[in-house]
């Protein structure tokens, strides 16, 4: 099998497994009998091996590709954002193992394996999107031929991706909260302030495609759909106080897990380009990008630390720092200053077939 | 507010340390940033006037220099506690992103080559004052940067246009542009065009795999839409040419296109540092042998050499490029920084060490360029002349390595799985060998690898194929990568059975299209008193590697693909560097100390507390 037909089968497995994962989390928020908890524990055990089984084909399509391009396969989007999703699945079994999600029980299991489905939804619409991308191999400039090549980028990737999982975290507990405040107004009352903001956030991914569909209000409809369900059983939405109190702590665990590698990435950028030019930090567009992601999580974690922003504030930096990474990562090509940048490398006007195109 | 503003006594008189809020902390940073312009536009006019206007900028300059001197010598516990404050080192945080932010949005101009202060202004005023004039230096080169020579991508007006016609086209587009309608990107018509190809694809798929497929038709789509978004980009230039212009002369003012170099950003990063300095060693010297506090001493102790780094780089900092021809001997370098005239400058190289000058000789240079494969299937034209069979822009080329396994001409009902009809191996290749005898049609039948050491030897590749047509014997054949060798001619009969004929050339791909596999130079530094230098020390220099001598660096950076023999050498002198490279070293592994590390052996973190 080739890196197309291992990206094909992953996407496969992610698709399956995210639908698996939001079936059998749907079922936790129902009302169900002691025997249906059983079984649906046992059900919700088989949720962790479809990221498992994708990190496996990932990265079994990712060692395909070294040996088709014969350099670590980072160089292309049709390259780098597969070997995203694969540091994704892996980062998805860290945090379970992190946030404890194992341990979980009724409704809170549910909670993980949507968490869990979410990821494997995301990973599944960036795969489908990778493989409508340019293919063609391309060689290593000598500036990239170097040890700094594999590990600035897998660094930064794992980074990247484990702060997207947690901006989908902090993203997931303001919908619920969205949905209990129209459920629950008379007991759980919401300043018409905070309803606006996160309607109208749910707006702002959409120009962005299916990606920014899925995030913004695609979440926001699901975390509905589930409410709906809740709201059908005898405690309503009560688990969501337990998620509330414990929200902090999950997103943050997740950014700890995160953050060291997004600093690892964007220093090593620094040690590899003094190595290639002797010039650490050359301005370049793609560096201030990456710099202004990194100093989101800076004023995050220290908000956190010293100015007490626990909770929703917090959170939302977060989800901020979330869209800053998306910048950096897919419309850098779009910023005025990327025009002169040192990592812009392709020609988009390019038609390689002029000739056989209709007159 | 009365926290804010009451510098309230206490009974026993002494005055209580002002509490910075994040209000006052920003009112300050603001105050200390006008202070900083004023300071650098009296400082640099003080350096630059002539006569007795000099005097006044002087004065002016001592001036804004007091309060600074005043609050330090009178109200040290006040500034001491603005550095010290969260608040403010959380604030100063947010205004660095800004200004990252600025420098992302805003066109930035080359610091190398940047537009004359004068520029936009004496531009801006022109058409009042002096219409019909013709323009100076400055003003033609400040047009330039603003406008290039008409559609130039790395102008301000076409980039900013760039960046509003992808942001603006995302949210309602065409109401905000208002263009002509010829210029719509009419998707129709680019589906009309693409169509051209899917009598083509099923083919291209079948011969050389899905891959070319998808990037042929992929590509296609993106360069017509492209081709068309670049279209109205232009047109939008002319049509918002005055806001543009607008913008332009307010991003001058301030500062906004050369963010990085403005004083107000230099001023961030100074009260960065001394937020961190003061606010890392507080609390005494034992507090920071404590090991749960390493890394945060460690991560902090590396920003603070990290920026004492950049800033003695910035200070001193030389860079350039050396042009030398192989045999050549270099006393100076010319700096990438053009003078404010436009003109080249030039620096000798001096030791850093004692001051003494000395040179560099190229001894020795190649690029080795990517050896490729190409496969021309070819067929009879209308004029009985071989023509390519796919009218492809660039026809299909393999890079080569020993093992690559290559395959073609599957049948089109069966593009993915089918058998191919062409199968080819690279049993053995040499980046560069030695043809040492030829078969009957001139084609290599003995080769021998030259020593894979001597880099700079000039030997042409060569690759043994292995060849399978229609499952029958595999042929072997050697292909030389000699620019006077013939392209092998490979026949057989296609899955339908149809003949086919195609050449295998191999080669270096010296087109110049893309940069070389590899480059290296052999370089002597020499120092002597008279024109008998001696060679003290001699280096090779590649990309990532380069010669590191008596605070210079020296890096391979360019090549002719027309002069084999010319080498681009970069210069870097920069006395803040190692300071610099340790502070990221220790902001890498102190992030990782306190987020990973700590964690696991103590079994707790900060943040369940």
């Amino acid at each position: 099998m080739d890196y197309r037909n291992l990206l094909e089968l992953t996407l496969k497995v992610s698709t399956f497994g995210a639908a698996y994962a939001l079936l059998i989390s749907i079922l936790w928020f129902l009302p169900r009998r002691n025997k249906g908890e059983a079984l649906l524990e046992k059900a919700s055990k088989l949720v962790l091996g479809f990221p498992a089984l994708a990190l496996v084909t990932n990265l079994t399509a990712q060692i395909a590709r070294y040996f088709e391009v014969m350099h670590w396969p980072a160089q292309t989007m049709y390259e780098v954002i597969p070997l995203g999703t694969a540091t994704g699945f892996l980062s998805t079994l860290i945090l379970y193992a992190v946030l404890g999600l194992h341990k979980q029980k009724g409704v809170a299991r549910g909670f993980a394996d949507l968490f869990v489905a979410l990821i494997l939804l995301g990973a599944a619409f960036t795969l489908s999107y990778v493989l409508n991308l340019d293919p063609t191999g391309k060689p290593l400039p000598p500036a990239l031929q170097s040890y700094w090549f594999s590990t600035h980028i897998t660094a930064y990737m794992f980074g990247y991706f484990t702060l997207f999982i947690a901006t989908i975290a902090a993203w997931l507990h303001f919908c619920f909260k969205f949905w209990r405040g129209i459920f629950q107004s008379k007991d759980y009352p919401m300043p018409a302030s905070k309803f606006w903001a996160i309607g109208l956030f749910a707006l702002v991914p959409i120009p962005f495609g299916m990606h920014g569909i899925l995030l913004g209000p695609g979440i926001l409809l699901l975390a509905g759909f589930i409410s709906t369900l809740s709201m059908k059983t005898e405690n309503k939405m009560a688990w969501f106080d337990a998620w509330e109190k414990g929200s902090d702590r999950f997103t943050w665990l997740i950014f700890v897990v995160g953050f060291p590698f997004l600093t690892a990435g964007l220093i090593q950028g620094g040690l590899w380009a003094q190595e290639a030019w002797a010039l650490y930090w050359g301005w370049d567009s793609k560096e201030v990008s990456a710099l202004i992601s990194w100093l989101f999580y800076l004023v995050y974690m220290h908000l956190r630390f010293v100015a007490g922003w626990r909770g929703e504030k917090g959170m939302w930096i977060l989800i901020l720092g979330g869209l800053s990474v998306y910048i950096t990562f897919q419309l850098f090509g779009y910023l005025p200053a990327s025009q002169n940048s040192l990592h812009r490398y392709t020609d988009m006007e390019n038609v390689p077939a002029q000739r056989l195109l209709a007159d | 507010m009365e926290r804010e503003t009451n510098n309230i006594l206490r009974s026993t008189g002494k005055p209580r340390a002002f509490t910075w809020t994040f209000k006052s902390g920003l009112l300050g940073l603001i105050v200390l940033i006008a202070w900083a312009e004023l300071l650098g536009h009296f400082g640099r006019h003080t350096m630059s006037a002539q006569g007795d206007a000099r005097w006044g900028y002087a004065i002016a300059f001592f001036f804004t220099l007091l309060p600074f001197f005043g609050l330090l010598s009178f109200r040290t516990a006040f500034a001491f506690h603005f550095f010290r404050s969260i608040k403010v080192g959380v604030l100063n945080l947010v205004l660095i992103g800004l200004g990252a932010m600025i420098g992302v949005l805003v066109h930035q101009e080359n610091v190398d080559n940047p537009i004359p202060a004068s520029g936009v202004a004496s531009l801006n005023a022109w058409e009042e004052i002096a219409s019909g004039e013709t323009w100076s230096y400055e003003q033609q080169k400040t047009w330039f940067f603003y406008a290039g020579g008409g559609g130039n991508s790395s102008s301000f007006r076409n980039a900013q246009a760039f960046f509003l016609y992808h942001l603006l086209g995302k949210v309602g587009g065409d109401l905000w542009f208002n263009l002509d309608e010829s210029l719509d990107v009419n998707q129709v018509e680019i589906q009309r065009r693409l169509d051209g190809l899917v009598d083509h694809i099923p083919g291209i798929r079948a011969r050389f795999g899905e891959d070319l497929a998808v990037a042929i038709a992929s590509q296609s789509r993106v360069g017509l839409e492209t081709r068309a978004d670049n279209r109205r980009i232009s047109a939008l230039e002319e049509k918002w040419n005055d806001s543009l212009w607008s913008f332009f002369v307010l991003a001058d003012r301030l500062d906004f296109i050369r963010v990085y170099r403005s004083d107000w950003y230099s001023l961030l990063w100074a009260v960065l540092f001394l937020g961190v300095l003061s606010n890392t060693f507080r609390g005494g010297w034992r507090r920071l042998l404590k090991p749960g506090k390493w890394g945060f001493v460690i991560t902090h102790s590396g920003i603070l050499i990290l920026v004492t780094g950049a800033f003695f780089g910035r200070m001193g900092e030389m860079r350039g490029i050396l042009n030398l021809r192989v045999g050549d001997v270099g006393h100076e370098f010319q700096l990438y920084a053009l003078s404010p005239e436009g003109r080249a400058q030039f620096r000798p190289f001096l030791g850093d060490s004692d001051g003494a000058p000395f040179a560099l000789k190229l001894d020795a240079f190649r690029a080795d360029q990517h050896d490729v494969l190409d496969v021309w299937y070819v067929k009879e034209g209308a004029d009985h002349k071989l023509e390519y069979e796919f009218a492809l822009d660039a026809q299909p080329k393999e890079r080569v390595w020993q093992g690559l396994h290559l395959t073609y001409d599957r049948p089109i009902s069966d593009p993915i799985d089918g058998t191919p009809a062409l199968e080819i191996t690279v049993l053995e290749y040499f980046p560069q060998a030695k043809v040492l005898s030829f078969n009957e049609s001139l084609f290599p039948q003995k080769v021998d690898p030259v020593n894979a050491a001597d880099f700079y030897s000039v030997a042409f590749p060569a690759a043994l194929l292995r060849i399978q047509t229609n499952g029958t014997t595999p042929q072997e054949h050697w292909l030389s990568g000699d620019p006077e060798a013939k392209p092998l001619p490979v026949s057989y009969l296609s899955p339908d059975g149809e003949p086919r004929l195609l050449y295998l050339l191999f080669r270096e791909d010296t087109s110049g299209q893309s940069l070389p596999f590899e480059w290296r130079s052999k370089l002597s530094v020499l120092r002597g008193p008279s024109t008998a230098k001696d060679v003290i020390r001699s280096g090779e220099i590649r990309v990532n590697d380069y010669l590191h001598y008596d605070g210079w660096r020296f890096f391979q950076t360019s090549h002719d693909p027309n002069d084999p023999k010319y080498s681009g050498i970069g210069v870097v002198y920069d006395p803040g560097m190692e300071a610099v490279l340790l502070g990221f070293w220790m902001v890498m592994l102190g992030t990782i100390t306190v987020f990973l590390v700590n964690p696991i052996f103590t079994r707790k973190h900060r943040g369940t507390s």
